[in-house]
């Protein structure tokens, strides 16, 4: 009689824990109930000028932008007094594509524009437009020839970072390197190249550039968020995962070599200066060597925007396809060459996109990003590391908004 | 679709539960049991259909191929198979052993009283979250691999043995081979040493009263919980094969070559969808759907094959 008692009793329970979980599923399912940022709401501020609807919305997207991303939004909760939540899902460049595509972000980031393929399917219906820089720098470890020990960065080129991606340049003392870097004095050891071992924006942006500026590895490699390295079988490479695991594989592997997103060098300055340092960069197009900088990050993407125009006739519009428009910012005709660009889409019409609420989400939509694009691109909003955008490129942003119903 | 499989299954778990209290115990338990397999079944079923695109583009060549190549959109999954079978084979050939001295160390050596707070130690190793086993496979596993694998080609060169240097780095197909057997040893020694608690103690008797030595008496004991030992042995390999985070920390991500050498850079198949996936655009979905189908089809034929050696004759 007892064990049949405590055999029901958990049975019961069972029951119960089963019923709960659907409970909760459904009420998951049905409603993403937001979660407000992790901040303490401010005593009681009204809403400012800017922001008049209330309410949440989620998008969600590139890795690489939720830094930025949360700070926005964070400072956007605190000015409405916590009306005002916009929550970002730091999932991928692809997963917030294709949870744009399928309506259920109400907006979508990316390290790249909307692939050509996705583009033709929604062309028209949405808008994409860029809010924020990054640049990729070219972090290496050599303890000899150190910033520290020598006071002097590395010298690269295009032509010697691809030889290096290769294979073909195999050692630090290669001629090709040391013609470019006088001062020092090379070490004739193996260099170990390292990559990322996950699809990222920062692959796309650096195998980008190399396509752009050395003929040979746009004929052999490519770019993309992957691309089949061929330093593979040739020489010692190592892949690592997200900026944070190049960061470090470099940091701690010597005579490796590798590409982080500025920020990352940036909060490591001093440690990378014990082992070796980050690398100017020679842009080929007006023969300089560029330091990663924000002002010549900035000057790089207005001066691709404008070859941008002077070829097609007119500044990129929202609704373009914007695969050409990445290409031409990458190696621009002066400036740091090497930046990667960071793109919000935004439906046209969200009523007709089926959203509900849909006046509510593109009204907050509108004001959240045209503040983005003003306030949010002034230097006590922008996190460290990322770069804002030129006057140019914000504007088209701008107008992209006023496209965006009602 | 996945959400109307999941919706479909809760209800007939529920109503399962409802028949098991309400109506009959005997009934409602084997419809629970429907249930497990009616999940596992449905997961495959959904794998295979989200993994048909890649199947009708690249064929079966799919499981042999070698090739990855992002930019051509064309993609085998041979490597990661490889990769797989690799680090579960040598993680396995360092765990079993390690796991069977932790088993007799902790029964036959330590006093009562300290066994039990030493197997409690071991088994909380199992609970600890794999990311942190992943740092310090990347930072401390790794680094000290590298130095052994260097010190060790070092020798073999003075000795002449090789002529090539050994190359390796922190990451690479042995770091995660290593890291994946200390993180299934707690699961292999906890099922063991179950089964050798349960050792009749007439039976212990009767092998001392044979004469056994220590040693001896520990191997008659072994060969009489080899169940145990088999099922520690597959619980482990299935951990050892489907972890993910941690490897994809240290494993170094070569999807491009094919490689059986442990000390190169490699992938997993698990790791290969953790790393891809975030990122994943047009054919390469399906085809990380296909790697997903892969390694449950490989966890089904390793416990059919177990199940089949229990069974023919209680081994």
């Amino acid at each position: 009689m007892a064990t049949k008692m405590t055999t029901r009793n958990i049975a019961i329970i069972a029951a119960v824990v089963a019923i709960a979980i659907l409970a909760v599923a459904l009420v998951a399912i049905n409603q993403q109930t937001p979660s407000a940022p992790p901040q303490q709401t401010p005593p009681q501020q009204t809403p400012t000028a800017p922001f008049t609807v209330r309410g949440s919305l989620t998008g969600g997207g590139a890795t690489f932008l939720n830094p930025q991303m949360q700070a926005w939004s964070r400072k956007v909760y605190d000015l409405t007094g916590g009306s005002f939540v916009v929550n970002y899902q730091s999932i991928g460049s692809g997963a917030g594509t294709r949870g744009f595509l399928n309506k259920t972000l109400a907006f979508g980031a990316s390290d790249v524009p909307m692939p050509a393929r996705e583009y033709e399917g929604v062309r028209g219906r949405f808008v994409q437009f860029p809010v924020i820089i990054g640049s990729i720098v070219l972090v290496y470890n050599i303890p000899e020839v150190s910033y520290k020990r020598t006071g002097l960065y590395l010298n690269l080129t295009a032509e010697v970072i691809s030889l290096i991606y290769m294979g073909e340049i195999r050692q630090w003392c290669d001629e090709r390197i040391q013609r470019l870097n006088p001062g020092l004095e090379l070490p004739c050891r193996d260099i170990i190249v390292v990559h990322r071992s996950d699809r990222s924006g920062t692959t796309a942006a650096f195998t980008l550039y190399l396509t752009r500026a050395y003929e040979p590895w746009n004929r052999t490699v490519g770019w993309g968020f992957d691309v089949k390295w061929p330093i593979y079988g040739k020489g010692s490479a190592r892949g690592a995962r997200g900026n944070e695991g190049v960061a470090t594989e470099v940091l701690k592997t010597p005579y490796s070599i590798g590409y982080v997103e500025f920020a990352y060098w940036a909060v490591n300055k001093e440690k990378y200066d014990e082992v070796g340092g980050v690398a100017y960069i020679k842009n080929d197009n007006d023969g300089r060597y560029y330091f990663p900088t924000e002002e010549n990050v900035i000057k790089g993407a207005a001066a691709g925007l404008r070859r941008y125009a002077e070829k097609y006739g007119a500044y990129p519009s929202p609704t373009d396809d914007w695969n050409p428009v990445s290409i031409e910012l990458s190696n621009p005709p002066e400036g740091y060459p090497i930046m990667s660009f960071s793109y919000v889409f935004l439906w046209k019409d969200y009523r007709a996109e089926g959203y509900a609420d849909p006046d509510r989400v593109a009204a907050m939509l509108k004001e959240f990003f045209r503040w983005v694009l003003t306030e949010g691109q002034r230097p006590e909003n922008v996190v460290k590391g990322y770069i804002p955008l030129p006057r140019e490129l914000a504007e088209i942003g701008l107008k992209a908004l006023d496209e965006v119903k009602p | 679709m996945l959400g109307l499989i999941i919706l479909l299954s809760l209800i007939f778990y529920i109503f399962s539960i409802v028949v098991l209290v309400f109506i009959k115990f005997r009934i409602g338990m084997k419809l629970i049991g429907a249930v497990s397999i009616l999940i596992i079944g449905g997961m495959a079923v959904v794998f295979l259909i989200f993994s048909l695109p890649a199947f009708e583009k690249f064929g079966v060549g799919i499981f042999f191929s070698t090739e990855w190549d992002p930019g051509a959109e064309r993609y085998g999954l041979a490597n990661a198979i490889t990769g797989t079978l690799l680090t579960s084979a040598i993680a396995i050939a360092i765990a079993v052993p390690i796991a069977l001295g932790i088993v007799v160390f902790i029964n036959e050596i330590l006093p009562r009283r300290l066994a039990g707070i030493f197997g409690s130690l071991v088994d909380l190793t199992a609970a600890l979250p794999t990311v942190l086993f992943g740092l310090w496979g990347l930072f401390v596993l790794g680094p000290a691999l590298a130095w052994a694998v260097e010190s060790f080609s070092n020798v073999l060169l003075q000795l002449g043995l090789i002529s090539e240097p050994l190359y390796t780095t922190r990451t690479s197909l042995l770091t995660a081979s290593v890291l994946l057997a200390i993180m299934i040893v707690p699961y292999a020694a906890a099922v063991i040493r179950e089964g050798y608690a349960l050792v009749p103690k007439h039976v212990e008797e009767a092998i001392y009263a044979m004469g056994a030595t220590k040693f001896e008496a520990i191997l008659i004991k072994f060969r009489y919980i080899r169940n145990y030992l088999f099922g520690g042995f597959f619980l482990a390999l299935g951990r050892a094969m489907g972890e993910t985070v941690a490897v994809a920390m240290v494993v170094g991500g070569n999807y491009y070559t094919f490689t059986i050498n442990p000390l190169d850079s490699g992938i997993t198949l698990s790791s290969l969808i953790a790393l891809q996936f975030p990122n994943a655009f047009g054919i390469l979905v399906p085809v990380l759907y296909a790697a997903a189908l892969t390694i449950a089809l490989i966890g089904i034929i390793i416990n059919t094959v177990a199940i089949y050696i229990l069974y023919r004759g209680q081994l």
